[in-house]
């Protein structure tokens, strides 16, 4: 089962965010790198997700080369899990997996990581 | 008693650190785990855009031989990027495979032994076809005292970044150490310590030189990003092919390398830097202040720098 498939299929909060931290473990450079960390929010302890992709913007005449922060997903240590995508906040399993279903960008972001 | 702290405990560049390695030596030891952690943090964000970090790779230069052997030096480097998809303008050369040409290492050219030399980092284009790392496109030279002005290896040293910049690669020279000129003609010079040497009191003890000669070396300019003491990393727009630029703060792999092995260990925030005097008095009133303020709150010193209290920095 890919990891699409296994977030659409979990059945808690915990874990949905377990899966997709098996996303840091790809090894092969990718234009997309997923990162875990632990945060203090204003709920308290939480652990965060980051996806980056590689992007190139145009400043004048240059070509920057930048990693661009493009999802987070955050479990805190009430259980609350919420999604934040271009400016977007998403609360709650449910919400996350229906969103998840008609999202293409995030679809596209995870084509792009091996299964690990 | 010592004052220690696993994290360095100021905004950039350690003065502490880098006066016990110019006073005491041992500066290749930070120097090669700073290539390292250097090398990874590029190689991790440039290799989705073609291009892969090296830090053992072979510059070349051609010479047709007399007698129309072939002969070939390898020569051990910093760090170099490569290009992973080389493009029509900058074609992937393979000399050593012509007739009658004599490939030789720069340094090799130019008399110098592997062990003469640190380790530098190559950027190479990566060939799209058969993944292969290709032409380079930037080189990366963490300074030493012996390659400095003054030191043993100075010529070669200049010989080799002509040569470098001479052959299209963009060359970036972090220079972390105070003591003796800069690599860079015309900077002004910091902090002399003998009444020959004029000092200039606005110069800043540390630099990061990026000198591009594209599209030849008389038209191509050198951007030279200059800080001082307790002063962050600055943020360096590093060339690549084609327009493309990175940015890249040297700093992150600088607090990386501080952290491990024994270089915290050889910080005592108690006690002025090694050579005190060889800072201009502007920069040894920072340092007093950044020492009060470390020991303001040496029980509870953590990964980021407190500010300094700007009553230090009084009088």
């Amino acid at each position: 089962m890919g990891v699409m498939a296994q977030l659409l299929d979990a059945q808690t909060e915990t874990a949905f965010f377990a899966q997709l931290a098996r996303l840091t473990e790809q090894r092969a450079p990718t234009g997309v790198r997923v990162l875990l960390s632990s945060v203090m929010g204003k709920d308290g302890a939480a652990l965060q997700l980051t996806v980056l992709e590689a992007v190139q913007h145009s400043y004048g005449e240059c070509i920057r080369l930048e990693w661009e922060m493009t999802h987070v997903f955050t479990l805190n240590e009430t259980g609350t899990l919420t999604w934040q995508h271009k400016g977007e906040i998403v609360v709650g399993l449910g919400n996350i997996q229906r969103e998840l279903r008609c999202n293409r960008l995030i679809n596209r972001v995870l084509e792009h990581l091996p299964n690990p | 008693m010592p004052i220690t702290a696993a994290d360095n405990q100021y905004f950039g560049v350690n003065a502490h650190l880098q006066s016990y390695y110019q006073a005491q030596g041992g500066w290749p030891s930070f120097h090669d785990s700073y290539i390292v952690h250097l090398q990874a943090l590029l190689d991790t964000a440039l290799r989705p855009f073609g291009y892969v970090v090296d830090n053992a790779a072979s510059l070349q230069v051609r010479e047709v031989a007399a007698d129309s052997s072939e002969r070939q030096y390898v020569e051990k480097t910093d760090v170099a990027i490569r290009d992973l998809h080389p493009t029509s303008d900058t074609p992937v050369i393979a000399p050593a495979e012509r007739a009658g040409v004599l490939t030789l290492s720069i340094p090799e050219a130019v008399g110098l032994t592997e062990t003469d030399l640190l380790r530098a980092l190559a950027i190479r284009e990566v060939n799209p076809d058969d993944k292969r790392p290709g032409r380079i496109v930037t080189w990366i030279e963490v300074l030493s005292p012996s390659n400095k002005p003054g030191g043993q290896n100075w010529r070669e040293y200049s010989a080799k970044r002509l040569s470098l910049m001479q052959a299209g690669i963009v060359l970036v020279e972090l220079d972390y150490l105070h003591k003796q000129a800069p690599v860079i003609a015309h900077l002004p010079r910091y902090g002399a310590t003998s009444k020959e040497e004029q000092s200039d009191e606005q110069a800043q003890p540390y630099y990061i030189a990026v000198s591009d000669p594209r599209p030849s070396l008389y038209v191509g300019q050198t951007f030279v990003y200059r800080f001082g003491i307790d002063q962050p990393f600055p943020l360096v727009h590093l060339p690549l092919r084609n327009q493309q630029e990175y940015l890249v703060d040297f700093g992150v792999p600088y607090q990386q390398t501080f952290r491990v092995g024994i270089h915290a260990f050889l910080v005592d925030y108690e006690t002025l830097p090694a050579e005190f005097h060889t800072y201009t008095s502007r920069d040894q009133a920072r340092i007093r202040a950044r020492m009060r303020t470390i020991a303001d709150h040496q029980q509870e010193l953590t990964d980021t720098p407190f500010p300094i209290d700007p009553r230090y920095l009084e009088g």
